[in-house]
């Protein structure tokens, strides 16, 4: 359980670089606008451009692909599995089958399409939580939604419920742990049986933790009470954002990546 | 009779580069009708050392054995067994009740080890008697009871499983000074009826005051070992950072420095009795 | 700053809803500026419930509750209290709310709406003081048990409080960490004045303190200083001595030691006649 730990909270390596120094603001709106424009890949050959976007920002941000995809392990293995199954299953003019499998022309294309689309997404969600801290992500998200809260969108509450439970995320972890330890110490079956014996044998677990997570809630509010917490109003931050030039530069440039996605696919290809 | 620890390692994150050896060549003996204490600061690797006497953790160096069988020649049905005969008690082991009545909770250890069904009530009944908890309030919400009782019940659900042996992690921590003493007068009752106790603390007052022989972690190390007097003067000659002299045991030593030839110890009576020849 | 008193409670009565009985029954009590006071009882007494009133966490059903000034039953007057009486919780754990130590400690004086270059030497001070210099960008899960109590109290200490108040501050902690702990508040108390009340069961640290109020079913059983507790009618209480207040009293009952002394090793040491 506890190799968890590092793919929440070391996500977030802090290095001394032009990404690293962004806005979030920019940098959630600007990934936003990178991800439109991937999933709109028709042309698997455009994938050179998008090579290129890609080349871009892992110098702009000092880390390499390799680092981000090592992290993103699990994720990739669903994207290779959506891939694969493109491959084998798709309609069209066959080249070769196998029984039910067979694989097309058609398939080919549309498999790598997915693959790219799928990739790119990853890979910028990746950079997005790799370049940015926890607490800047949640600073970011309530200051973009924060024009919402006319219309009640509790954008602060949002925030900070972001940041309790990312810090919390490794000490649940841990107490799973210590109660499925404990459960087991006294007998308790946790692996055998279909699943319904499964999620039986997992309420001496789940039972524990919920305890423990409400009487967590009930003395977080009070501690966060008697040091003067009432909601977003009025709060100030240590450190808090600040737009500069290179925010707009950066966010203008991944806009005009997504423009130009859109309409140069059709140009070109 | 008797569980065996033979230069024992353990590291967690092995191959990651969080790799973290835990403990280093630990070696140690628990008999039947000994209360052993394994005293170390946070972080000295005692938790560790706590799972892997009923194998929920196994060894990567050395060798674990139960009455000379070893821990890693066990198939999964010698394992079960092994931990009704080895019971741990974990830190504020309250926090694992999940029942609603405090005999279910007590008869959920027994009824996992295959105790058939007309067995339990006597489970349930002898462990609350060990544990000195009133038989009438077993139809009681384990939630309801004050934090000694909560203690007491968690420490009869795993006597429930009728072990030889019983290994506590901080067994004492949480408790005011008067549930404390109660639940030490406990495990020296257990201790008498012959079951063997390992007690993992950091709480050298208690280990040096209730047990037979005190082991020393530091940071994954046995340091020292020895009856209680020999571990006090080890600690006298060279102090270690995270273990605090409990007061008794400080002032002996004060008194030694002075040129007053007592022996060192932790017990107010010999220090008593030391003044008034 | 001696004669600035910073709670005043008078005939201070609770009772949680849905309980029948009185968690605090008529309790007075006027708590100085600069003052180190202890709150002792079992578990059950009430002292737990009496700290609450200090930063109007709760508020008296009866009776009336000033604190720095402020009547505590008014809810527009409670952060004016809360910036003055800080207060540290027994459970390490669930008093941190940030991933950081330094986002953490930033909290309360970002509730404070203070302004940024403000909000950082607040936060540099507290740090320091906590003994937690070079873990500002440490993630607080990592922490030992004793460093984030010891986060609890920096978070404490941003709110720049005069008085804070330890609610079993160190029950969860092991025994270094308590030793650490007590350090801190020392030095607080010696060198910023800081007035500190401690709730605690633990006998062994009532010493520090100037007062000591022991407690029990809701009620103010006794009050002096600890030599005067020395020599109270603690038989009755339920509060059992320590192997040390044991062994002193009975070396004073054989004229080992001088009568009078306090209960530390280093004390009875030097006490010894001749």
């Amino acid at each position: 359980m506890k190799f968890l730990n590092h793919l929440t909270l070391g996500q977030y390596i802090p290095l001394d670089s032009f990404v690293h120094h962004l806005d979030p603001r920019c940098k959630i709106l600007g990934v936003l606008f990178f991800m439109t424009g991937a999933f709109l890949v028709q042309d698997p050959r455009f994938f050179l451009f998008w090579g290129g976007i890609l080349m871009v920002c892992a110098f702009l941000s000092k880390l390499s692909l390799g680092i981000l995809l090592r992290g993103a392990r699990p994720i990739l293995i669903l994207v290779l599995f959506t891939v694969v199954l493109h491959l084998f299953f798709s309609d069209g003019t066959p080249l070769w089958s196998w029984g039910i499998f067979r694989i097309t022309r058609e398939g080919i294309v549309g498999a790598a399409r997915m693959g790219i689309r799928l990739l790119l997404l990853v890979i910028f969600a990746g950079y997005l939580t790799l370049t940015t801290s926890p607490m800047e992500l949640a600073d970011g998200m309530e200051s973009l939604f924060s024009p919402f809260r006319k219309f009640g969108f509790p954008a602060h509450e949002m925030a900070m419920m972001m940041t309790i439970a990312l810090r919390f995320i490794p000490t649940l972890l841990d107490e799973t742990d210590r109660i499925m330890k404990a459960q087991l110490a006294r007998g308790a079956d946790l692996e055998g049986g279909g699943i319904f014996r499964r999620l039986r044998a997992f309420i001496p677990v789940l039972v524990p933790l919920f305890l423990i997570v409400f009487q967590r809630a009930e003395d977080l509010a009070i501690a966060m009470d008697a040091r003067c917490y009432t909601g977003g109003k009025g709060r100030t931050r240590m450190h808090p954002l600040n737009w500069h030039m290179r925010d707009s530069g950066a966010l203008l440039f991944s806009f005009l990546v997504l423009l130009f996605s859109l309409s140069a696919e059709r140009v070109v290809f | 009779m008797s569980i065996e620890f033979s230069q024992v390692s353990f590291s967690y994150h092995k191959g990651t580069p969080l790799e973290k050896k835990a403990l280093r060549d630990i070696s140690l003996t628990l008999l039947p009708g000994e209360w052993k204490a394994v005293v170390g600061h946070t972080g000295s690797g005692k938790s560790t050392l706590a799972q892997l006497c009923n194998a929920l953790l196994l060894p990567e160096g050395g060798r674990i054995e139960k009455d000379s069988r070893s821990y890693a020649a066990m198939d999964k049905k010698e394992l079960r067994f092994l931990r009704s005969q080895v019971g741990l008690v974990f830190q504020y082991p309250e926090q694992q009740f999940f029942a609603e009545t405090v005999e279910e909770e007590i008869s959920f250890a027994p009824k996992n080890w295959g105790v058939p069904p007309e067995e339990l009530p006597r489970r349930v009944a002898e462990a609350l008697e060990m544990v000195g908890f009133p038989q009438e309030l077993s139809s009681r919400s384990p939630f309801a009871l004050s934090g000694g009782q909560k203690r007491r019940v968690a420490i009869a659900s795993v006597l429930a499983g009728e072990p030889e042996y019983l290994v506590l992690d901080e067994p004492t921590t949480g408790l005011d000074a008067r549930g404390k003493r109660e639940l030490l007068l406990l495990l020296e009752s257990l201790r008498h009826r012959g079951m063997g106790i390992l007690h993992i603390t950091h709480d050298l007052d208690v280990a040096l005051s209730w047990c037979d022989r005190i082991l020393v972690l530091h940071e994954g190390e046995s340091v020292a070992r020895g009856t209680p007097r020999e571990i006090l003067e080890h600690l006298r000659e060279h102090p270690i950072r995270g273990l605090v002299l409990p007061p008794v045991a400080e002032l002996s030593c004060i008194l030694r420095e002075r040129g007053l030839s007592l022996l060192l110890t932790n017990d107010i009576r010999e220090i008593l009795d030391f003044f008034t020849e | 700053m001696k004669d600035h008193v910073v709670c005043s409670f008078s005939g201070l009565s609770f009772q949680y809803p849905g309980s029948d009985t009185p968690a605090l029954c008529d309790v007075t009590l006027n708590l100085r500026a600069g003052e180190w006071l202890s709150l002792v009882g079992s578990n059950g007494s009430g002292k737990s419930t009496l700290a609450k009133m200090m930063n109007a966490l709760l508020i008296p059903t009866q009776g009336h509750s000033y604190v720095c000034g402020y009547d505590s039953r008014l809810p527009e007057n409670h952060r004016a209290i809360r910036e003055r009486v800080a207060m540290v919780f027994q459970n390490p754990e669930n008093q941190i709310v940030a991933v950081t130590v330094e986002e953490d400690v930033a909290f309360g004086p970002e509730n404070l709406g203070l302004p940024e270059e403000s909000l950082k030497e607040r936060v540099a001070w507290a740090i320091e003081a906590a003994g937690l210099q070079g873990l500002e960008r440490q993630p607080t899960y990592a922490l030992s048990g004793g460093q984030k109590q010891r986060l609890a109290v920096a978070g404490a200490l941003a709110l720049n409080p005069l008085c804070l108040v330890l609610d079993e501050a160190t029950s969860m902690v092991d025994p270094q960490g308590r030793k650490d702990l007590m350090e801190i508040f020392r030095r607080l108390h010696r060198q910023e004045g800081m007035t500190v009340v401690n709730i605690t069961h633990r006998l062994e640290e009532i010493w520090d303190s100037e007062r000591i109020l022991v407690m029990e079913e809701g009620r103010l059983l006794w009050e002096g200083t600890p030599e005067e507790f020395l020599c109270a009618p603690r038989q009755s209480w339920d509060l059992p001595d320590t192997p040390m207040m044991e062994l002193v009293a009975k070396l004073e009952a054989r004229g080992v030691i001088r009568k009078g002394v306090f209960p530390l090793p280093g004390k009875v040491a030097d006490a010894l006649c001749p």
